[in-house]
């Protein structure tokens, strides 16, 4: 018992010691692993620059990213950088959680070849909130072993897709019960199409746009044919991914970091990207994910996270960090004789151009019915009916407000 | 207690099938985690792996500290002291309230108990805002004591329930002598009572270290400097190498299996107290 | 200073340190989140005063009745499987055999496991199609022809999958309770019964559960708690689908807080759920008052 006493003190002298630096520290937050690169980037070249500024990662992930990053601004912590999930940034940038960089954007000679929708994201009323950063953009991924060439409009993926059935072949899946999933690879489809999830200014909902209904019914139609899992009105992301790994569904809908992912599968899958076309195949269309990047009020060091983020935008940081590591850059400039673009990677990156992701600030309310909207309709539901009920639903929680 | 005479054969039958399905997932999570890609994504899943590769499990081992998380060594060491701490400091703690509450006569003591019992009402994840800035106001943020304090208080419930328990099945009679030879209470408390508490107080330390080991979210909330990452939370940041809608099921089954394996070892040396923790019957038996 | 005084000051002085940090890390941050649930509070800038606008908004939202409806068919489902599971396990572990702690320590196992990988493991499990549970289903012909078994086909289905894996991973801790109460039944209760002519079951029904009663108080207060409490689970293996039919009310609380940034009715939303889990506690030890 002593001992226990013992060892009770001794815990109790444990605590933080304080770390003493001469150098400037920047505090960053980021949810993906890349962002290591960036960082270790970013000091070598403060250290060659003689700068006295060290740039420390904190990754926090994606999953609970908003949990932590929410309960630290309503305590006021410091946070110099954040790496934040851009569907989020309108809500943040609305309640003005984010320092104003609009001087420094403006300024920069690559203002105009940053990506359109992301920008917009990161503004409210004019100003600049935050800036493009790492982008991950949808598409869809085929196995030319089981489909030498994708379709190229909707009648044709309708024919395929009686092929596979009367095969008693999987042609494709999608992940219904992971509303991020279904945002990121299923609504561009209907954006290709010319349908909307919401308004531009994110003030009235559009889930029952009739180019949207038709994207459903287009889906549901491919289910009714057979060549589509049964259930796949509850299938989540690993289902579908492991089921094309595994070389049993022909395509499905993913990310540029499939191009990676699909390495380590070369027995069963040989793969090619395509884009998301609308029916006719003229159009294309991606959503555009990723981070946008921003300083929070919170900041301690507002003129390092300028410079920080002065790297992350250029040819450096953007070429020789991310899209070596597999990203695609958020300049368009960059897309010509980047030595890392491989032909898959253009085309997300040429994705990336015409692709869109939506503006509201009551992003994650507005999953719910949408999620619910989905798992519905690929159960078989009627599919005017559902997205007339699941879009007053949405326009209730828009209305509402944040 | 009953006896199986005429029928063992059925009482070990039920036994073992029992133990067949309870034992499975655990299995099979181990058996995934050495199973190369191909193998574990596929029709047909085999009960063993036809290529074992410890693979997932060299990679977490080697993994060289980056500038957002450091290496499953210096996560492990952490993420013991944590949990040692906790386990001493909840120990220490809820036995010094369980004595005051069932062996002395120590006023309010039925108000009091039930303020300790309080906390199991309470879904914890709605306390976190009001958590984070206290923490932070009181400087405790990236230290082993502001997560030891953190879990310590959330065993307090169980901790003081296991060692009221233990302390009320010993005969009064002992602790009335000791009184009267004049040791000091404390001494008592330590040298004539919890002596006979230890399957209680084991039981507690069980306890204590399965909720610090296995915690995520405080350890995800209140460390942010890569030299006080826990374990949990550096398992966390190697699933998140590429795209949030990655999935690593091999990375995955390998970190479980770290994760689980010091703890099973701690178990299977006190599980057999854990009956006696429970009545607190040290005497009895 | 006399005996009685003594006493009582030694009593104080050893249970503050427990009554400091409930003060410290629990009692503050529940006024603080009570405080929180009769206020518009934004992530910045002051709080406004609304009274009881945050319960009014979180009874008339659809959402919550839905997640509280669903939290209690939950626990009444769960609560019995774990219950039947826990008595049947204590009574075999109980037994007079060769091997009875061997056995209890493998029933435990799980309970150690950290909850989210039980989770994980079990999402593997249940893949419909590279898991072994359907696999091992579909063998033994529950699949049907051309049919593929999903386990999160339907609302219903779903919870009784988590139900399966909330049962094998804390039955456990309900059966060393009710183990610890069974040994505390002296063996003429037995002897009596045997000598009356009744049989096993018998003796079990009028004998063994009538005198386990504060056991058996025990593990469904502390199951009952934990059962409205459900979270983790849900979130994994669910994400509270087919259509929101799995969402249970702590996930409804999280969504408000950290998703929608609603913290106001989220605060509001933790007070009901201790109000529910306190009258359910009072009406339980109501119910098991004799012998308690």
């Amino acid at each position: 018992m002593k001992l226990l006493v013992k060892l009770f003190l001794i815990s109790l002298t444990i605590l933080p010691f304080a770390k003493t630096t001469s150098a400037e520290e920047l505090i960053i937050w980021s949810r993906g692993g890349w962002s290591d690169w960036m960082v270790e980037g970013f000091n070598k070249k403060m250290a060659d620059e003689g700068k006295d500024i060290v740039a420390i990662n904190n990754l926090i992930g994606h999953a609970d990213f908003q949990v932590k990053f929410t309960a630290a601004l309503a305590a006021g912590e410091r946070v110099d950088v954040a790496n934040i999930d851009l569907i989020n940034v309108p809500y943040y940038a609305a309640i003005g959680a984010l320092e104003d960089m609009t001087d420094f954007l403006k300024s920069q000679p690559y203002y105009d070849q940053l990506n359109g929708p992301m920008l917009a994201l990161g503004s409210y009323d004019g100003t600049h909130f935050a800036a493009p950063n790492a982008a991950d953009v949808s598409g869809y991924v085929y196995n030319k072993k089981l489909m030498p060439k994708p379709p190229k409009d909707w009648a044709e993926m309708t024919s395929m897709c009686e092929d596979f059935a009367a095969r008693g072949q999987l042609m494709m899946a999608w992940p219904s019960k992971s509303y991020g999933g279904m945002i990121f690879t299923g609504m561009p489809v209907a954006w290709a199409n010319g349908g909307s999830w919401v308004s531009k200014d994110g003030k009235t909902a559009e889930l029952n746009h009739p180019k949207t209904v038709e994207w459903f019914k287009h889906y549901q139609n491919l289910i009714n044919i057979g060549c589509v899992p049964e259930n796949v009105d509850v299938w989540d992301w690993p289902d579908k991914q492991d089921g094309f790994l595994a070389g049993d569904i022909a395509m499905i809908g993913t990310g540029n970091f499939m191009i990676n992912v699909v390495k380590d599968h070369t027995e069963k899958v040989d793969a090619g990207f395509t884009a998301f076309m609308g029916s006719d195949g003229s159009r294309n269309s991606a959503f555009i994910g990723g981070d946008l990047i921003a300083i929070p009020v919170t900041t301690g060091a507002k003129e390092a996270a300028l410079e920080y983020i002065e790297y992350v935008l250029s040819e450096a940081g953007q070429i020789e960090v991310y899209t070596k590591n597999g990203g695609i850059p958020i300049r368009a400039d960059l897309f010509e004789g980047n030595p890392y673009l491989t032909d898959d990677h253009m085309v997300f990156a040429n994705a990336s151009t015409v692709g869109d992701v939506p503006y509201t600030t009551v992003y994650q309310e507005l999953m719910d019915p949408w999620q619910v909207a989905n798992q519905r309709i690929f159960a078989g539901e009627d599919v005017q009916t559902v997205l007339d009920e699941q879009n007053a639903i949405m326009q209730k929680i828009i209305d509402a407000g944040h | 207690m009953q006896k199986y005479k005429t029928d063992w054969y059925l009482y070990y039958l039920i036994n073992i099938t029992l133990i067949i399905l309870v034992s499975f997932p655990i299995y099979w999570a181990f058996v995934s985690s050495i199973k190369p890609p191909d193998e574990l994504i596929t029709n047909t899943p085999t009960l063993f792996p036809i290529n074992p590769t410890f693979e997932s499990y060299e990679r977490i081992w080697n993994l060289e500290p980056t500038s957002s998380r450091g290496n499953v060594r210096s996560a492990f060491t952490n993420s013991a002291i944590v949990s040692i701490g906790t386990v001493v400091v909840s120990a220490v703690i809820s036995t010094l309230a369980a004595y005051a509450l069932t062996i002395l006569r120590t006023p309010f003591r039925h108000f009091i108990f039930l303020l300790i019992i309080m906390p199991i009402l309470i879904p914890g994840i709605s306390l976190l805002i009001p958590l984070y800035k206290l923490v932070k106001e009181l400087g405790l943020m990236n230290s082993y004591l502001g997560l030891i304090l953190i879990h310590s208080t959330g065993m307090l419930t169980l901790g003081v329930f296991l060692m009221r328990n233990a302390f009320m099945s010993i005969p009064t009679s002992l602790r009335e002598v000791a009184l009267l030879e004049g040791s000091s209470e404390l001494r008592i408390m330590f040298t004539v009572m919890l002596p006979l508490a230890i399957p209680g107080l084991l039981t507690l330390m069980v306890f204590a270290l399965y909720g610090s080991w296995n915690d995520f979210i405080l350890a995800f909330l209140f460390v942010n400097t890569i030299d006080m990452e826990m374990l949990n939370v550096f398992l966390m940041k190697l699933t998140f190498a590429g795209s949030q809608f990655d999935t690593f099921w091999g990375l995955l089954n390998a970190g479980a299996i770290i994760s689980f394996v010091p703890i099973i070892i701690f178990y299977i040396f006190l599980q057999q107290y854990f009956v006696r923790g429970v009545t607190g019957s040290a005497v009895k038996e | 200073m006399s005996r009685l005084r003594k006493e009582q000051l030694v009593g104080l002085l050893m249970v503050s340190p427990a009554l400091i940090l409930l003060a410290v890390f629990f009692l503050y941050p529940l006024v603080n989140s009570f405080y929180m649930s009769f206020h518009k509070w934004p992530l910045f800038g002051k709080p406004k005063w609304v009274g009881l606008d945050n319960y009014i908004f979180m009874f008339q939202d659809e959402r919550f009745w839905e997640s509280l409806k669903f939290t209690f068919v939950y626990t009444l489902t769960v609560t019995p499987m774990l219950f039947v599971v826990a008595i049947g396990t204590a009574l075999l572990c109980n037994a007079k055999a060769w091997g009875t702690t061997f056995f209890r320590s493998i029933y435990f196992l799980p309970v150690v496991m950290s909850f989210a990988t039980a989770s994980y493991v079990w999402l593997w499990l249940y893949s419909e199609m590279y898991g072994v549970i359907v696999y091992a289903l579909e063998f033994f012909g529950f699949g049907g022809e051309n049919k593929n078994l999903n386990v999160w086909k339907t609302g219903t289905s779903s919870m009784w999958a988590v139900n399966a894996m909330v049962t094998w991973k804390f039955s456990g801790i309900q059966m060393i309770i009710l183990i610890a109460g069974l040994q505390a039944i002296r063996d003429d209760y037995y002897e009596a019964s045997k000598l009356m002519g009744a049989s096993r079951w018998q003796t079990i029904w009028n004998v063994t559960l009538p005198l386990l009663r504060p056991s058996i108080a025990l593990a469904l207060i502390l199951s009952i708690a934990g059962s409205i409490q459900a979270y983790e689970q849900f979130v994994i293996m669910t994400r509270g689908g087919p259509s929101n039919s799995t969402k249970t009310l702590v996930m409804h609380t999280v969504d408000m807080g950290f998703d929608y940034f609603k913290l106001g009715p989220a605060a509001s939303l933790g007070v009901i759920i201790m109000i529910i889990l306190f009258v359910l506690t009072v009406i339980q030890l109501r119910l098991f008052r004799k012998n308690y």
